[in-house]
């Protein structure tokens, strides 16, 4: 959790970026991530710099502004407050996008930029200052426990080993059945019988990882086939079209034939 | 602080940038940008490669040299911006207005 801190700096240009890097600091306290950190630092720059630039009407080095971070929830929160001239960012128009060369004109992004980075702006006036409020979100962690997945791996020659997955294959495991084709692959396996008889669930993560290790075993001569599909996963396949790329057979027997393999 | 390099081919002056483009650095930016046209150059390359962070400042200092330059019917033309740069060029809706191209040699070539 982010203490309040608050910096004080004479409105002068060269503390923009000291400012910046004020914020930065917190917005990583408070568990940013690298998009949502740079988002703020532009933002506080442009507020920042408007008000070096405008507020205090080149007047700025008698003149100070304070930066405030703090932290709501996951939410930064930076409150910059100046007692240069009235000035509500919330309501100037935005720029016009993709402008003709004739309409182009050079400005008007600044506040553009702070209400495009920002979760919420604010903007009030109070005891004659301009209180701008910033707020942005830290990501929500997505606690996702991985579904089980149990492999069994059964090499029935040098070349050919039977791996039968038990359980659904998702993005939150998929990772498990890489690691039991690439070790398959790497131990010179490059004949895969991948039996999916048990395999209630398959997702495209899941879909990915066997095209990879199918590709791996096409540039080593070797092949990787699918038997026994449940119905919804066969199902699967049909839709994104991988019954017309991968060999698919209804038997493990079917597929020891299909490499060959006398028993 | 900036560092800027820059160079000729033939009619293209070709400038490199590297670091951050704000509010504090923007003034040395646009020199840099002007000084070519200044001295009879009309098509200007700008490498964006090495720019790692871009303010409205930096827009403003692109876009007053991209009129200038078009006004003398030449181009700025920009190379590579980086991934927070581009962003910055669409949110902005500048980038279209501006052609980029993946190296200086597709750039330079262009004119």
């Amino acid at each position: 959790m982010l203490t309040e801190r608050r910096i004080r700096v004479a409105a002068v240009v060269e503390n923009v970026p000291v400012v910046c890097e004020f914020v930065v600091e917190a917005a990583r306290d408070v568990g940013l991530d690298e998009r949502g950190i740079h988002y703020c630092r532009l933002a506080v720059d442009e507020a920042c710099t408007n008000i070096v630039e405008h507020a205090y009407g080149h007047e700025g080095e008698s003149n100070t502004f304070d930066v405030t971070c703090c932290q709501d929830d996951d939410q930064l929160v930076i409150t910059i407050e100046d007692s240069g001239e009235a000035f509500d960012p919330t309501t100037q128009p935005d720029p016009k996008p993709n402008p003709a060369i004739e309409d182009l004109k050079p400005g008007g992004w600044g506040v553009f930029f702070i209400k495009k980075m920002m979760d919420h702006v604010a903007y009030h006036r109070a005891d004659g200052q301009n209180v701008l409020t910033l707020r942005k979100q830290a990501p929500r962690p997505s606690v996702q426990m991985p579904a089980p997945l149990a492999i069994n791996m059964n090499a029935i020659t040098p070349q050919l080993v039977t791996i039968t997955p038990d359980g659904q294959i998702d993005v939150s495991n998929a990772r498990t059945l890489e690691t039991a084709l690439t070790q398959a692959l790497n131990g010179g396996h490059r004949q895969i019988v991948l039996n999916l008889e048990r395999v209630n669930h398959l997702s495209s993560a899941g879909i990915k990882v066997i095209v990879a290790a199918w590709q791996r075993s096409r540039d080593v001569k070797g092949d990787v086939v699918l038997v026994s599909p449940t119905p919804r996963v066969s199902e699967f396949l049909n839709v994104v079209g991988l019954d017309l790329v991968l060999t698919i057979l209804p038997s493990h027997d079917a597929a020891l034939h299909h490499f060959k393999v006398k028993r | 602080m900036i560092e800027i390099s820059t160079s000729e081919h033939g009619s293209v002056a070709v400038i490199e940038v590297k670091g951050r483009v704000d509010s504090v650095t923007a003034p040395q930016f646009g020199e840099a940008l002007s000084t070519p046209m200044s001295s009879g150059f009309r098509h200007l390359v700008l490498d964006l490669q090495q720019v790692d962070y871009m303010s409205s400042a930096g827009l403003r200092e692109l876009v007053n040299v991209y009129k200038r330059a078009n006004k003398n019917a030449g181009d700025l033309r920009l190379v590579q911006p980086s991934e927070r740069v581009q962003e910055i060029l669409e949110i902005a809706g500048l980038d279209s207005v501006f052609r980029i191209f993946p190296t200086q040699m597709d750039a330079i070539g262009s004119f």
